[in-house]
C-alpha cells in the first residue's frame, strides 16, 4: 500500500514535471532534450525502486532533483548559445579579447553544472539513511551500466535494421 | 602347337615326367620357336645352378637348439622395439608439454590484454552518465532515435502501465531484438523516423 503511494506520487511528479518541462519552446533546447527528460525520468523511478524511499523522503527529493534538473538545462541552453557564439566570433575572426571572455563564459557555465550536481549529490546525502546513501552510489553506477548496455543494443538494432533494408 | 603348352611340358621334361611322344613334339616346336628354345635355355640354366647350390649341413643339435634360439631372438626383438617406443613415447609428451605451455602462455596473454582492454569506468553523477552516453552515440541520429525508444519503454516497465496504455509497439521493442518479422521492422524503421522527426 505504501509502495503504491510512493508510486502514485512519483508518477503524479514525473508526469507534471514533463508538462512543466515541455511547455518550454522547442528552439530553447534544440538537440537531445526529449532524451535527457526521458532519461531523468527513468533514473527517478529506478532510483526510487531501488532506494526503497518513504514517501517523505520522495516528497522532498523529487522537487529539490526537479529544480536542480530545470537549472541545469538552462545552463545546458546557455552553454548552447555560448558554443555558437564562439564558433562565429572564430569564423569573423574577432579579437582574441573577445574570444578569451566567451571561453571563460564556457568554463564558468561548465563549472555551475558540476557545482549543481555537487548541490544534488549534497542534498540527497542529507536526506538519506546511510543505507540508502550506499545504494544510491551503487545504483548510480549500474544505472549508468545499463544505459551503455541500451547503447548497445540500440547499435545492434540499428545494424539488424541496415541488413534488412 | 601353342607356346603355352611347350612350355609347360619343357618343365616337365627337366623333371624326367615326359613320354616320349610328348618330347619328339617339343624338340620339333622348338625347332621352329626362338622364344620356347631361349625358354628352355634359362629353364636348364636355373636348374644347374640349382642343383649345385650349398645348403649346408643341418647336425642334430642344431634342431635340439633351434627353438630356443628363436625364443631369444623375438625377446631381442621385443626389448628393442620396447626401448625404441618408450622414446617415441618421450617425444610425444615433450609436444603435448610444449603445447601446454603454449595454450598458457597465450591464456596469460589473453587475460592481461582483456584486462588493460575492460577497464570499466565508473559514473556516478547524471550529467557524467548523460555525457557518456552522448559520446557514445555520437551525430547517429537513428541511433539516438532507438535509443530513446528503448528509454521510453523501460520507462514503462518501471511504471508498470497496463501495456494498452504505454502501446504494444513499444512493449515489443525488447522482443525486436531477439527476433523480429520482416513487417515488425517495418514498423520498427517507420517509427523511429517519426521519432528522429520529431
Amino acid at each position: 500500500m505504501k509502495a503504491k503511494k510512493v508510486f502514485s506520487f512519483v508518477f503524479c511528479f514525473l508526469f507534471l514535471s514533463v508538462i512543466v518541462l515541455t511547455a518550454a519552446p522547442d528552439d530553447k533546447f534544440p538537440d537531445k532534450r526529449g532524451i535527457r527528460e526521458n532519461i531523468h525520468t527513468l533514473r527517478l523511478l529506478r532510483m526510487t525502486q531501488a532506494l526503497n524511499l518513504t514517501e517523505e523522503q520522495a516528497a522532498k527529493i523529487f522537487p529539490a532533483i526537479n529544480r536542480i534538473e530545470k537549472e541545469k538545462m538552462e545552463i545546458h541552453r546557455e552553454i548552447g548559445l555560448k558554443v555558437k557564439e564562439l564558433k562565429l566570433s572564430l569564423e569573423k575572426e574577432d579579437p582574441e579579447e573577445q574570444i578569451e571572455n566567451m571561453i571563460e563564459d564556457l568554463k564558468n557555465l561548465r563549472n555551475l553544472l558540476k557545482s549543481k550536481d555537487e548541490e544534488f549529490e549534497n542534498f540527497m546525502e542529507e536526506n538519506l539513511t546511510v543505507v540508502q546513501r550506499a545504494k544510491y552510489i551503487l545504483f548510480s553506477v549500474d544505472f549508468f551500466r545499463a544505459l551503455k548496455e541500451k547503447v548497445e543494443r540500440a547499435r545492434i538494432l540499428q545494424e539488424r535494421l541496415y541488413k534488412r533494408r | 602347337m601353342k607356346c603355352k603348352k611347350i612350355k609347360k611340358w619343357l618343365s616337365d621334361n627337366i623333371d624326367g615326367e615326359l613320354s616320349e611322344r610328348k618330347r619328339k613334339k617339343v624338340e620339333e616346336h622348338i625347332q621352329k620357336c626362338l622364344l620356347c628354345r631361349s625358354y628352355r635355355s634359362n629353364l636348364e640354366k636355373i636348374h644347374r645352378v640349382a642343383k649345385n647350390l650349398d645348403y649346408g649341413k643341418v647336425t642334430p643339435d642344431y634342431w635340439e637348439n633351434f627353438v630356443s634360439k628363436i625364443k631369444g631372438r623375438i625377446s631381442t626383438l621385443e626389448q628393442k622395439e620396447r626401448k625404441s617406443g618408450t622414446f617415441a613415447l618421450g617425444w610425444r609428451w615433450a609436444w603435448i608439454g610444449a603445447g601446454l605451455s603454449l595454450v598458457v602462455l597465450l591464456g596469460l596473454f589473453l587475460f592481461q590484454f582483456k584486462a588493460k582492454t575492460d577497464q570499466e569506468i565508473y559514473v556516478f553523477s547524471f550529467e557524467d552518465s548523460f555525457e557518456q552516453i552522448y559520446q557514445e552515440i555520437g551525430d547517429n541520429s537513428e541511433l539516438e532515435g532507438i535509443f530513446n525508444l528503448m528509454i521510453v519503454e523501460s520507462i514503462g516497465e518501471s511504471l508498470e502501465e497496463p501495456r494498452s496504455k504505454i502501446g504494444p509497439d513499444i512493449y515489443d521493442l525488447s522482443s525486436f531484438l531477439e527476433e523480429f518479422t520482416d513487417e515488425e521492422l517495418i514498423f520498427l524503421d517507420s517509427e523511429i523516423k517519426k521519432e528522429i522527426k520529431s
